[in-house]
């Protein structure tokens, strides 16, 4: 791990034990929350909102992997709050868009996290961004809707993908603009809602991308969301398993830990292998990553979401049955990171789904493994 | 013999050009593994001859050291080593003098038993089978009972070992024997060196399910061993074979034959027309992506081994993973033929000659040997995670 990656791991780790309480989450299950302002402007202050912009929006050349250090610490202590769609997904999108008035100012509002930034893509479940959206852009304003948009609240802006002239284009659209409606749903330990634009007016005179550009900005942006939401599944992965161990070495039955049982040392075993097995997916696809060949990153970041999302349930499951009783408790905290792992396991696509479009961009790669 | 390169001397790149170079002009066609034989080892003078044209061309013995005829390879280029057989589809070959008895010999022998046993094991004039597991110590080896007795110059062996690999292609065995009695059970065990061919040995080959008769039992009876052929200090044999563990686990988990079976599904996927059953191509689309993941983890720990570190004991779970795996691909393959399937030996399906029941049952035995996965398990469990003892 290099300087700047230990630092910031500490510095979060400082971070989430001091200002990061379990105890927060708990209650009010089903019922949407609002994003911690509070909260998220002092992230702001330790310059981690905006990570991944480019430097002509102010960004430092600190990209994807210095996010997915501050991603696995996020999961190591089941942190609720959307880092990566409010703001490495918003900031990769604007980092490909060209300088100008409205673009610097999103930026600024990022950084700063004075306003959310959030991008509205989907519009069916289980959707992966290789078609055109049926949201419609007539130049002046937007109709469509979208679905499960993180961190849409009043002072929002949605970067939304939609339909001109039977190309890909993304636009800024305010929440607080003419025919825009949502509602909110409880989703893992945060909250998702579904977006309705009825001619809904457009932040300045243009899309931000457009045609090309916008397809390969949305690809990659999303690619590096699923990446370091891999990262963080991970980290709630292996956090579940530690406290579990705790947990059955200090828990006595039959006058032993039940820890000493073989069934349950072979099950944390197996579990502590598919952990090993997802953080290598997660680095390997950071390191594809950062040498920038689209369809590599697909394969790599669709391996990667596929193994840290199974293996994040797997070890939830697991870890409530491990610890009896307590564990169907709200009481628990093994619950809340259970909580967690049921929204990352969908998000950005379901592990079969990603094990399709995995296999699909490996077939070629497979054929040059037969037999010569 | 060529002068001896010195490889360590050249570019990793460069090195794995030219044995790869070496490997399509020299390794016979006809022995190359295939959907037939996805597992193919080359055993007696398929093997012998093998490995004498390495070691005439100064290939053999990647991890000994130079001084003892070996490569003298770092471990980074051990792997490229490795990866370049896989890649020229070379059959493997069960070669325990070159594999374990060379390097504990250079660990834990003396200067006359390296002199003596290093360059016959090179020149393959001696075989080596190695005797561990015997009918009462399988998994619980330390429970061997084969006995050595000091008696003047020699020791007197009486037991049975089972499971030996090729010990009828076999000169030589090394072997864990019961010295003395104490406490611990893993003491008064010593490690000795036999010639296979001392009156008093028999042994009998046993049928394995996959029809071939690669394992033996050997009987000894009353067999004088000289004493020089203690290897290490008496009683102390269980810390001599423990030594080279560490590595040993690592080459064991390698994904190599993973490869072969995934490379085997592929083609099978294809010649029975499931392409478009979406229900295999998931079922594909798992185990594809399980040997992918399993190798990014391999390469990882293997890479942290390169940069200096020490193979741990989490690398335990090397070999469980991946022996799992291969018997996962095992099963897709023999389910998704349906009848063929059910065929013992050879079937064309479509252009494709495989022989399925071969490949299912001679992957089942890996999840047992080189300790049984189960036990593996309680490894990884006390030492890596450290959960709690009874």
């Amino acid at each position: 791990m290099d300087d700047i990656s230990t630092m910031l791991r500490d510095s979060a780790a400082d971070f989430l034990a001091s200002r990061h309480d379990l105890a927060r989450l708990k209650g009010a299950i089903g019922e949407p929350r609002a994003l911690d302002r509070k909260l998220w402007r002092e992230m702001a202050e330790l310059g981690w909102l905006g990570l991944g912009l480019s430097q002509q929006f102010g960004g430092d050349e600190i990209g994807l992997r210095e996010v997915t250090v501050l991603c696995e610490q996020f999961g190591r202590t089941a942190f609720a709050l959307p880092y990566i769609e409010a703001s490495l997904i918003p900031a990769l999108i604007l980092s490909a868009t060209t300088l100008a008035d409205l673009t610097q100012s999103l930026a600024e509002k990022l950084q700063s996290g004075t306003a959310l930034l959030t991008l509205a893509w989907q519009e069916q479940v289980g959707e992966f961004e290789n078609k055109l959206p049926t949201t419609h852009f007539d130049g002046a304003a937007i109709n469509g809707k979208k679905l499960f948009v993180a961190a849409v609240e009043a002072d929002s802006v949605l970067l939304v993908t939609a339909r001109a002239h039977d190309e890909l284009t993304i636009v800024a659209v305010a929440a607080n603009a003419p025919g825009v409606s949502w509602r909110d749903f409880a989703a893992g330990q945060g909250t998702v809602s579904t977006v309705s634009f009825e001619n809904s007016p457009i932040l300045g005179s243009a899309p931000l991308l457009t045609g090309v550009a916008a397809q390969h900005a949305l690809q990659r942006a999303l690619d590096a969301g699923r990446i370091a939401l891999s990262a963080q599944l991970s980290g709630l992965a292996s956090a579940m398993l530690e406290r579990t161990i705790k947990f059955v070495n200090e828990r006595v039955q039959f006058a032993r830990p039940i820890g000493s049982f073989q069934t349950i040392r072979h099950r944390c075993v197996d579990l502590y292998i598919a952990t090993q097995l997802a953080g290598a997916t997660w680095r390997d696809a950071l390191a594809v990553f950062e040498k920038n060949n689209a369809q590599e990153i697909a394969i790599a970041a669709s391996a990667a979401k596929a193994r840290c999302a199974d293996t994040a349930q797997r070890v939830a499951r697991e870890a409530i049955q491990m610890h009896g009783a307590m564990g169907f408790t709200e009481e628990a905290d093994i619950g809340l990171f259970a909580r967690a792992s049921l929204q990352g396991y969908a998000a950005l696509g379901s592990p079969l789904q990603h094990r399709r479009r995995f296999l699909q961009g490996q077939t070629v790669a497979m054929q040059e493994l037969a037999y010569g | 013999m060529a002068e001896k390169i010195d490889y360590e001397k050249i570019s990793d790149d460069e090195f794995r050009l030219r044995f790869r170079t070496w490997l399509i002009a020299n390794f016979p066609a006809h022995l190359k593994q295939n959907h037939h034989r996805p597992f193919r080892r080359l055993r007696g003078d398929d093997a012998v001859n093998w490995l004498n044209l390495l070691d005439k061309n100064g290939w053999r013995a990647p991890a000994w050291p130079r001084e003892f005829g070996g490569m003298g390879l770092s471990f980074r280029k051990q792997l490229i080593y490795h990866e370049e057989l896989e890649h020229a589809g070379v059959a493997r070959v069960i070669d325990l003098g070159e594999s374990q008895l060379g390097p504990t010999l250079i660990k834990c022998g003396s200067a006359e038993q390296r002199a003596e046993y290093l360059p016959k094991i090179l020149s393959c004039e001696h075989v080596w089978c190695q005797g561990y597991s015997e009918p009462g110590a399988g998994s619980d080896l330390a429970s061997l009972r084969t006995s050595a007795v000091r008696d003047r110059n020699d020791f007197v062996v009486n037991g049975q070992k089972i499971w030996t690999t090729q010990a009828n292609d076999s000169t030589h065995i090394f072997m864990l024997v019961r010295t003395g009695q104490f406490p611990k059970k893993q003491l008064g065990i010593s490690f000795l060196l036999i010639d296979l061919k001392t009156p008093g040995i028999t042994i009998r080959p046993i049928v394995n399910l996959a029809g071939e008769d690669e394992f033996c039992e050997v009987f000894f009876d009353d067999v004088r061993v000289p004493a020089k052929n203690l290897v290490g200090e008496l009683d102390q044999g269980w810390s001599v074979a423990k030594a080279l563990l560490g590595y040993e686990r690592v080459w064991i988990g390698s994904p190599v034959l993973a490869g072969k079976a995934l490379a085997l599904a592929n083609t099978l996927v294809r010649e029975l027309n499931l392409t478009d059953d979406q229900g295999v191509m998931d079922r594909l689309a798992q185990l594809s992506a399980d040997l992918h993941d399993y190798r990014l983890l391999y390469a990882e720990i293997c890479n942290g081994i390169a940069d200096g570190g020490q193979p741990g004991v989490e690398v335990s779970m090397l070999k469980l993973y991946a022996s799992e795996l291969l018997q996962g691909l095992t099963e897709f393959n023999q389910e998704i033929a349906a009848e063929y399937g059910g065929i013992v030996g050879d079937v064309e399906i479509g252009a494709t000659l495989v022989d399925l029941h071969w490949q299912f049952m001679m992957a089942r035995p890996v999840t047992v040997f080189a300790g049984a996965n189960e036990i593996q398990r309680d490894i990884l469990a006390k030492a890596v995670l450290r959960m709690a003892e009874d």
